[in-house]
């Protein structure tokens, strides 16, 4: 590779070839496509109606916008303007919405980019939770991106240099107390050039993702890595993705897509709904490479998903299992190319900070099996070091330190924080904890209380105040935990109550616990289990792991048999059983009729629900299953179950 | 046109054929242990059913009051009422040639009162939904969409309610409901009392009276009566202080 750009603009300047394109899909016949000097012009276009607001060079720019179209207009407005870009996810909960305003307060001089209906749902937001003042300035420091049609006008260009702050990914802490991670355009070209030369990309290549941008592996990953490389890209959006996981294969094969990506999560979701056998034409065969990171990886889910695809042409050597972390830009480690699925076995109970972890040539109950990840990649440095900051021998377990001109100089405006995280010698403390197995990192958990489900990162603690406003649950006596359920292969949310009374009086607060977390934070809960005791460190710190363990270790598992006795015999509220399109329906109904309890085989129209609020009820189930369900099938189908019966019969046709 | 605005009266005269009665309850007021044995065991199941304390108080108070109101015309006791649902819903008295038609939202009720059939009143508060473009494209008229384009965004919200109350009125006055579809009755958008588009089965527009009804800042309301010509009366109720009737 000679003459690598030195800022992200100088690599889309660089790139004049209008055969070059990313292609926008939003649906099975819907696509754009915009080529890389197109995306140039509409940036600038876009960079003068921000400029025309105030924003100027240095100024920051939260991105809140739901397109990926539009993500990617006004991310390029801002790095050719040297505005910061700060992308915050639209989302669906309170928790998003807080931290629009939490951001927008800790930012210097922001400005906001979005719609006019996310606006709204800040509106709201404030006026429930008092912060009109804030939603004042963030409505004068607005552009909406709706509004604009016209894109003649060409903005102001700054002159980029390599030490300047690109954006700022809020990734990381609690949405109450979010974290900036600033990347400059120098950590973003250095884990670039790590990236595409550790993957050998080149000119055959094309990539095809429904990553979120707001996730670094989405902006990153398979965004900026195909513009480097001056190569066609592909990108559907997030929910689309969620509501029909087929099209994400179908496409790549109608693409002949080389290069795809997905978190552990997303193979599980395709292939609880993928049919071999209505699938004649797909053809996996120009795969080279599925990036799989962002989250645990599961061994079996990979040789699952390897074995379903395989007659569809998918090579046993594309699933590419990697690590990295926003702190990085994106990327750590990767595995050498055109190798294998790698795995070791290791005793359970052998994982311990400063200790050789136990490994074993078989699988057995006792053991569990880990993913190889592979080796830093170029740019990048790794180690595992001890409690004192010492490197640690191979297969020692201890904590995973990156250092490298990638690596974030530190949070946004968190200068105690960063003391800590950072070395004065420059090692990035990630939070994971790890080894060295034949030359490979192996993650074997975490020591920050940081929980990752469907790849995007919770703190802990944010979710367990959550649950302190459920009547009945004090402060400091609930704790949630992230498990991995093996059979499931995914991280599910368990959260652990302090209760001494009688079981079946906590069958309630097992409910109001789910309805809580699922309405702040969207998480859906697996299980809510009551405890005696909340174990505690010596120096009164909350022990997540011990609770954790002893759930693997089956402790609970009486108890949650007698729950699950319970809701059957006491049902009166169905949120936790059914399918999940019923489970969907009923989320549905309980945000338009709040106040109602609502159960599976209730009559919608016996409910006393006003008209407008079954047409709003059916608005949103056409969001959710566009074009399924007309309003007066609600005459056909009057309850949950029967409309979930229908609705599932007819995506299956 | 400004719309009608409620009084409180002490003496009630009596209903005639093509009236209405219209009447405004609020639903703060408390409830005596002894009311809430009025009502029916459907009645008391519904508001069971309700999650919150707030919400429950103000279902028995609207019930509540409503028996009271309805028994100062029919001569009976307020336990003694007994409602019935027609093919496809909507409510009506036992044994009574009076028909009546009652909405709330949050703390406010409505309820009109007639002798004519086909009667349908609705009531909302203003407030955000979120997909509120989505509703306007399925649930209005051609006609109405078209209209639609041309109103500011500031004014949207005020807009939809108005409207939205005069659908509601009436596919209640029809008795039909939501089975009807929305979107075949047609209202204009800066005229909203007046019924544009009418579904042929439901006879012609003239037939049909259209009332705005002022109840309060941020709050649409609309009440419909198959006659056509009609003067309502608009009246604050009060249970501690019941009017005469004539």
């Amino acid at each position: 590779m000679n003459e690598f750009p030195k800022t992200l603009t100088e690599a889309l300047d660089n790139n004049q070839d209008t055969r070059k394109t990313i292609t926008y899909i939003s649906g099975q016949d819907k696509e754009r496509q915009v080529s890389y000097p197109a995306l140039k012009k509409r940036a600038l276009g876009l960079l003068h109606h921000i400029q025309q607001t105030g924003a100027s060079e240095g100024d920051e720019l939260i991105i809140h916008l739901a397109e990926n179209e539009q993500f990617i207009d006004t991310f390029w407005a801002c790095q050719y303007g040297g505005i910061v870009a700060v992308p915050i996810a639209i989302g669906t909960s309170d928790g998003h919405r807080q931290k629009v305003f939490n951001v927008f307060e800790k930012l210097e001089n922001p400005y906001i980019a979005t719609t006019i209906k996310a606006l709204q749902r800040l509106k709201v937001y404030a006026d429930e939770y008092g912060k009109e003042s804030i939603y004042q300035k963030i409505q004068q420091n607005a552009v909406m991106l709706d509004r604009i049609e016209e894109l003649s006008a060409q903005g102001q260009c700054a002159s980029i240099q390599p030490e300047q702050t690109s954006f700022i990914q809020f990734s990381s802490g609690s949405t109450g107390d979010p974290k900036g991670v600033v990347l400059t355009h120098k950590n973003l070209v250095t884990n670039l050039y790590g990236i595409i030369e550790c993957s050998a990309f080149d000119e055959r290549d094309s990539f095809f993702s429904w990553m979120p941008l707001t996730h670094d592996l989405g902006i990153i990953g398979f965004h900026l890595t195909p513009l480097f490389v001056n190569i066609n890209q592909f990108m559907m959006p997030t929910d689309l993705f969620v509501r029909r996981p087929g099209l994400w294969l179908e496409k790549a094969s109608e693409k002949k897509a080389t290069i795809l990506s997905s978190p552990n999560f997303g193979y599980k979701h395709v292939l609880k709904r993928f049919k071999p056998e209505t699938q004649e034409s797909l053809d996996l065969s120009h795969v080279r490479l599925i990036f799989n990171g962002a989250e645990p990886i599961s061994a079996d889910l990979c040789r699952e998903f390897n074995a379903v695809m395989k007659p569809f042409g998918l090579g046993e050597t594309a699933m590419f299992t990697v690590y990295g972390l926003a702190e990085a830009c994106l990327a750590v480690s990767f595995p050498k190319l055109a190798q294998p699925l790698s795995t070791l076995h290791v005793l359970r109970g052998s994982i311990a900070e400063g200790q050789p972890a136990e490994i074993h040539d078989h699988a057995s109950k006792q053991t569990i099996e880990l993913v190889r990840l592979g080796q830093a990649i170029t740019g990048t440095d790794i180690a595992i070091v001890d409690k004192e900051g010492h490197a640690v021998a191979d297969n020692v377990v201890g904590r995973v330190y990156i250092k490298g001109e990638n690596v974030t100089k530190g949070y946004y405006h968190e200068a105690d924080l960063n003391k800590k995280l950072i070395t004065v010698d420059g090692w990035l403390d990630t939070g994971d904890q790890g080894l060295m197995n034949e030359g490979q990192l192996v993650i074997t958990g975490r020591t920050k209380d940081l929980i990752i489900v469907n790849g995007q990162n919770y703190f802990a603690p944010d979710l367990e105040s959550i649950c302190e406003h459920v009547d009945g649950i004090e402060l400091g006596k609930v704790i949630v935990c992230g498990i991995r359920n093996p059979e499931e292969a995914v991280d599910e949310l368990v959260v652990f109550v302090l209760y001494r009374g009688e079981l079946e009086d906590f069958y309630q607060t097992t409910i109001d616990v789910r309805r809580q977390l699922n309405e702040k934070s969207g998480l859906d809960v697996a299980h809510v289990l009551p405890i005696k005791k909340v174990p505690k460190t010596t120096s009164g710190k909350v022990q997540r792991f011990a609770l954790a363990d002893q759930y693997m270790d089956g402790e609970f598992n009486e108890i949650m048999a007698a729950l699950t006795e319970l809701s059957e015999t006491q049902s009166t509220d169905d949120i936790a059983a059914g399918s999940s399109v019923e489970r969907a329906l009923l989320d549905i109904c309980h945000s338009v009729v709040a106040e109602q309890k609502i159960h599976l085989n209730d009559n919608i129209f016996e409910m006393g629900t006003s008209s407008l609020k079954l047409a709003q009820i059916h608005e949103k189930i056409d969001e959710m299953y566009p074009d399924v369900v007309e309003l007066t099938d609600f005459f056909d189908y009057p309850t949950i179950e029967e409309l979930a019966g229908f609705i599932a019969k007819k995506m299956d046709s | 046109m400004m719309g009608f605005t409620p009084k409180f009266e002490n003496s009630i005269p009596r209903l005639k054929k093509g009236q209405v009665h219209v009447w405004q309850m609020s639903l703060n007021h408390s409830i005596k242990q002894e009311d809430w044995e009025w009502l029916s065991v459907e009645e008391k199941t519904k508001i069971n059913r309700l999650r919150d304390g707030v919400h429950r108080k103000s279902a028995t108070s609207m019930r509540t009051q409503l028996r009271r109101l309805l028994s100062m015309y029919l001569d009976k006791s307020p336990a003694e009422i007994s409602f019935k649902a027609a093919q496809f819903g909507k409510p009506y008295l036992d044994d009574s040639s009076l028909s009546f038609n009652i909405s709330h939202s949050g703390d406010l009720a409505l309820v009109a009162i007639t002798l004519n059939q086909e009667v349908g009143i609705d009531i909302e508060k203003w407030r955000f939904l979120e997909n509120l473009e989505g509703l306007v494209k399925r649930n209005f008229s051609d006609r109405e969409q078209q209209a639609w384009l041309t109103v500011e965004d500031s004014q949207r919200q005020q807009t939809f309610f108005n409207l939205w109350t005069c659908k509601e009125a009436f596919i209640k006055a029809t008795g039909r409901g939501l089975g009807m579809g929305v979107s075949r009755c047609g209202f204009s958008l800066t005229q909203p009392n007046t019924l544009m588009e009418c579904p042929d089965e439901y006879g012609e527009m003239s037939e049909w009276s259209c009332f705005q009804l002022e109840v309060g800042e941020k709050v649409s309301a609309c009440m419909m009566l198959r006659s056509k010509s009609c003067s309502p009366l608009f009246y604050v109720f009060d249970p501690e202080n019941l009017p005469q009737m004539g």
